[in-house]
């Protein structure tokens, strides 16, 4: 029973949509010329709280329950502070952006420029992507 | 040693809001320089330390790259989560191209 329910946990998984930008449209991108990219940076994200929850909800041992809800409570003090999607440990997944950026389109003009900030969710665990896509039109007017 | 590990994971927690990029390449940007500055805003249970985090990171930018244009300028926005505190921070980071 336990089984199941613990194969049931880990294939539910959900995507969010935290905020969505698009810069301006040039009419060219449906031309010849236009060629659309698109790349992902992403990182781990681990919701600790969640993961002391699943432990209380799962376990037969009394002790083992109370200590876990003291572990989420003592997260929820440690990690205080406005969320997007999961906490990470990392900061520099996103360092190359700038870098990536400039060299994207060769130096050409960049069109329809989006950035998606967006939490795919598990149990537990996350991944905490920014997808960046857009038109490299050809010339540089 | 395992309460130090559960210490570290629950001090080193960052929450990743925003990345936005102003993009208007133009064919000169291989010749800049990457430039970058911080603003950053302490909070301890929601009272609020420097309003103007933002604005400092813009000038302190703006000031390393007097005689240029910033292309493309990353900005991203995230939060260091801490006990009964945090603090928020806006990365600002761009090529200043003469």
């Amino acid at each position: 029973m336990k089984i199941t329910f613990l194969i049931l946990l880990a294939l539910q998984g959900c995507a969010f949509v935290h905020r969505h930008q698009i810069q301006n449209v040039d009419g060219d991108i449906l031309g010849p010329g236009a060629r659309r990219f698109e790349f992902l940076l992403s990182e781990m994200g681990v919701e600790l709280a969640e993961g002391a929850k699943w432990v209380s909800v799962l376990s037969t041992n009394r002790n083992t329950g109370q200590a876990a809800n003291s572990v989420a409570e003592a997260v929820a003090l440690f990690q205080m502070g406005p969320r997007t999607g999961n906490p990470v440990y990392r900061l520099d997944f996103t360092d190359k952006l700038t870098q990536e950026l400039s060299k994207i389109c060769g130096g050409g003009r960049v069109s329809s420029l989006t950035f998606l900030r967006e939490t795919n969710k598990y149990p537990v665990v996350s991944g905490e992507i920014v997808k960046v896509s857009g038109y490299c039109l050809a010339g540089t007017k | 040693m395992k309460y130090l590990a559960l210490l570290f994971l629950l001090s080193c927690a960052h929450s990743y809001h925003q990345a936005a990029t102003d993009v208007s390449l133009n064919p000169g940007y291989k010749s800049g320089r990457t430039i970058s500055a911080v603003g950053e805003q302490f909070v301890v249970l929601g009272f609020i330390n420097n309003t103007d985090y933002v604005q400092e990171a813009y000038d302190d930018l703006a000031k390393q790259c007097e005689e240029g244009t910033v292309s493309p300028l990353t900005t991203r926005y995230y939060t260091s989560l801490s006990f009964l505190s945090w603090t928020n921070y806006i990365k600002l980071e761009g090529i200043c191209v003469q």
